[in-house]
C-alpha cells in the first residue's frame, strides 16, 4: 500500500525496534561493567558491517553535541541523562543503533519522505544481523521483551513526521489526537515543549506494539496518515488564490532573507510558512529542504556550528546570518 | 459496598488477584484508587517532563494506575504477606517496586509476574499475544488472522455502535457505521 502525498506533507519516515539481551537485566538495573559488556556484544555482532558504522560513546560527547543530536532526532532527550549509553551511527545517516537507552538495543532508521517500507526493511535486516550473534529476550507469548510494557511484543514504533500548518491553524490537532487514540495511535508536536509546537511539525506513531504484526501496525499507520494528509490538503485547497495567504508567505520569506536577528521560535513559524508556500506552488525556485533548515537553526546546531557557546543574543544573530545565506 | 480504604464512598472499582490459589479481592472508590495510582506515578523517569511530554505522560499514567491497584493491595494486605511469592528470582524486583517505577527489572520478570502482566496488559496493548516477527527472521505462520485477535478494531466499533443505538445516539451510530464500512473496504 502506498500513500498519496502530492504536497510533501510527509517530512520523514521512521522505524524503531526495541531489543534486549536475554542474559542481562534491563538498562535501568545495570552498572557500568554490564553496560560495557552489552556494548561490546553489539560491536561484535556488527563486525560484518563494521565499516558502515561509527561508534560514539555518550560519556565522551559534550553537551552542545548532545543537544544537537537531540535536535536531529538521533537520540531522545532522556538518553542525554542516562548512564552507560552509546550509539553506532551508519555512515549515510539512515540508521542508528542505540545502546542502553531504555532497552539494551534500539535499532532506528529514518528516511526522508514517505518510505516507511524502506525504513522497516533496513531495520529488519539489521535486526536479523544482530540476532545472528546475539540472544534476544523473547517469549512466545509476549514477543520481544522490553523494559517497559508499552513496547513489548514487536518492539516496533513506526512513525511519520508530518507538516500540518493548516490543521494546526484550524485548531484541529486536539480532535485528531482523540480520534487517533481510538485506533491505538498518537500524534504529538515535535519541536517546542508543552502545548505550543513549533514549525507545525507533528509525529504520528503507533502506541500498540503487542497483538498486531509488524505489517498490520505499519499498514494502519499508513492508512491513518493518508486520511490526515487528505484533510490537510482539503484545507490548503480552500485558501488557494487567497491574496492574504500569498501575502503572509512572501512576508515570511522576506523576514527570513533579510532579518538581522531572529529567535528560534519566530524562525520556525516563518520556515513553516515558507514550506507551505513552496508545496502550494506559491513560491518557486527554492530547492532547499526546509525541514533540514529547521533542524539547522535549533540552538544546539547553531552553537555546534559556532564552535563555542554563544549566548542567546548571539545565537539569534548567527541564526539570522545562516537563514539569510541559505535562502538567498 | 463501601470503599475499603476510606469506608465512606461506595466502592465502584474492584480488583482481584489470584495468588497460590487464594483469590484476594479489594474494593475501592474512584478517589482512593486514583490516590494509589498517583502514588505509583510519582516515581516515573525523566521522559515525563522532557520533550516527549503529554502523550508519554498519559501512557505512563495508565501504567501508574494499573500498578497503583497493586500498591493498594500491598498496603492493604501487608500483614498477610500474601505477595511474598511475587519476586523475580533473577533481579529481585517485586510487585511493589514495579509499582514504584512502572518498569520491569529483567526479561525474567515477565515470567515471574506473568499472571499479573497478562491480566493488566489489555489496558494499554490490544490483546496479550505476540503475533509478529520471531527471532531468526522467521515470520509467524498465521500472520493474517484478524479473527484470532481478542478484539479487532471492527469488533470494537461494533460494540460501540450497539451502545450508541441503545442510548439512542443516532448521530454517533451513523458515524460509527461509516467507520465500520471503511474498515471492511480496506
Ligand atoms: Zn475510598
Ligand atoms: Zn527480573
Amino acid at each position: 500500500m502506498n500513500i498519496n502525498d502530492n504536497s510533501s506533507i510527509i517530512v520523514s519516515s521512521r522505524i524503531r525496534l526495541a531489543r534486549n539481551l536475554a542474559e542481562f537485566p534491563f538498562p535501568h538495573r545495570i552498572g557500568p561493567k554490564e553496560g560495557r559488556m552489552i556494548t561490546e556484544r553489539v560491536r561484535e555482532a556488527l563486525a560484518p558491517v563494521k565499516n558502515q558504522f561509527t561508534f560514539v560513546n555518550m560519556a565522551d560527547v559534550d553537551q552542545v553535541t548532545k543537544l544537537a543530536l537531540v535536535e536531529n532526532h538521533i537520540i531522545s532527550p532522556a538518553m542525554t541523562e542516562k548512564k552507560n549509553t552509546s550509539l553506532f551511527i551508519q555512515s549515510d545517516n539512515k540508521a542508528e543503533i542505540l545502546i542502553n537507552e531504555e532497552d539494551h538495543i534500539r535499532i532506528q532508521t529514518v528516511f526522508s519522505g514517505a518510505d516507511i517500507d524502506g525504513c522497516y526493511s533496513l531495520a529488519d535486516k539489521l535486526d536479523d544481523l544482530l540476532n545472528e550473534r546475539l540472544m534476544f529476550a523473547f517469549s512466545d507469548k509476549y514477543g520481544y521483551l522490553t523494559a517497559c510494557l508499552t513496547n513489548t511484543g514487536t518492539g516496533l514504533r513506526a512513525s511519520f513526521m508530518l507538516h500540518l500548518p493548516m490543521l494546526e491553524k484550524q485548531n484541529r490537532i486536539k480532535s485528531l489526537q482523540n480520534e487517533l487514540s481510538r485506533y491505538g495511535m498518537v500524534i504529538r508536536g515535535i519541536y517546542g515543549e508543552g502545548s505550543e509546537p513549533l514549525g507545525s511539525l507533528y509525529q504520528v506513531s503507533n502506541q500498540i506494539t503487542l497483538g498486531k504484526s509488524e505489517t498490520e501496525i505499519i499498514d494502519e499507520l499508513k492508512n491513518i496518515t493518508g486520511q490526515i494528509i487528505k484533510r490537510e490538503e482539503a484545507l490548503r485547497e480552500k485558501i488557494k488564490g487567497d491574496m492574504n495567504f500569498a501575502d503572509s508567505i512572501y512576508r515570511s520569506l522576506g523576514i527570513l532573507r533579510y532579518c538581522k536577528k531572529i529567535s528560534g521560535s519566530e524562525a520556525m513559524g516563518h520556515l513553516s510558512n515558507l514550506k507551505l508556500g513552496i508545496s502550494s506552488g506559491i513560491i518557486t525556485g527554492i530547492k532547499d529542504n526546509i525541514y533540514n533548515i529547521m533542524v539547522d537553526i535549533q540552538s544546539g546546531n547553531v552553537a555546534k556550528r559556532a564552535g563555542d557557546l554563544p549566548d542567546s543574543d548571539r545565537r539569534d544573530i548567527l541564526r539570522a546570518e545562516y537563514l539569510n545565506k541559505t535562502l538567498k | 459496598m463501601l470503599c475499603q480504604k476510606c469506608n465512606k464512598n461506595p466502592a465502584n472499582l474492584h480488583f482481584e488477584q489470584n495468588l497460590n490459589g487464594h483469590k484476594t479481592e479489594i474494593h475501592l472508590c474512584h478517589e482512593c484508587a486514583a490516590e494509589m495510582g498517583m502514588k505509583a506515578m510519582s516515581g516515573l523517569g525523566v521522559d515525563m517532563n522532557g520533550l516527549l511530554g503529554g502523550i508519554m505522560g498519559e501512557m505512563e499514567g495508565i501504567i501508574g494506575n494499573m500498578f497503583g491497584s497493586d500498591l493498594a493491595f500491598d498496603s492493604f494486605f501487608e500483614n498477610n504477606n500474601r505477595l511474598s511469592g511475587s519476586v523475580c528470582s533473577e533481579c529481585g524486583t517485586d510487585l511493589r517496586s514495579l509499582g514504584d517505577s512502572s518498569f520491569l527489572g529483567c526479561p525474567n520478570c515477565y515470567e515471574a509476574f506473568d499472571s499479573f502482566i497478562e491480566k493488566n496488559l489489555g489496558r494499554f496493548q490490544r490483546g496479550s499475544r505476540h503475533t509478529g516477527k520471531r527471532p531468526g527472521g522467521a515470520r509467524p505462520i498465521r500472520e493474517e488472522k484478524p479473527q484470532k485477535k481478542e478484539m479487532s478494531e471492527a469488533d470494537r466499533l461494533r460494540a460501540e455502535l450497539k451502545e450508541a443505538i441503545k442510548c439512542e445516539n443516532y448521530e454517533k451510530a451513523a458515524e460509527l457505521r461509516d467507520k465500520i464500512r471503511e474498515l471492511g473496504d480496506k
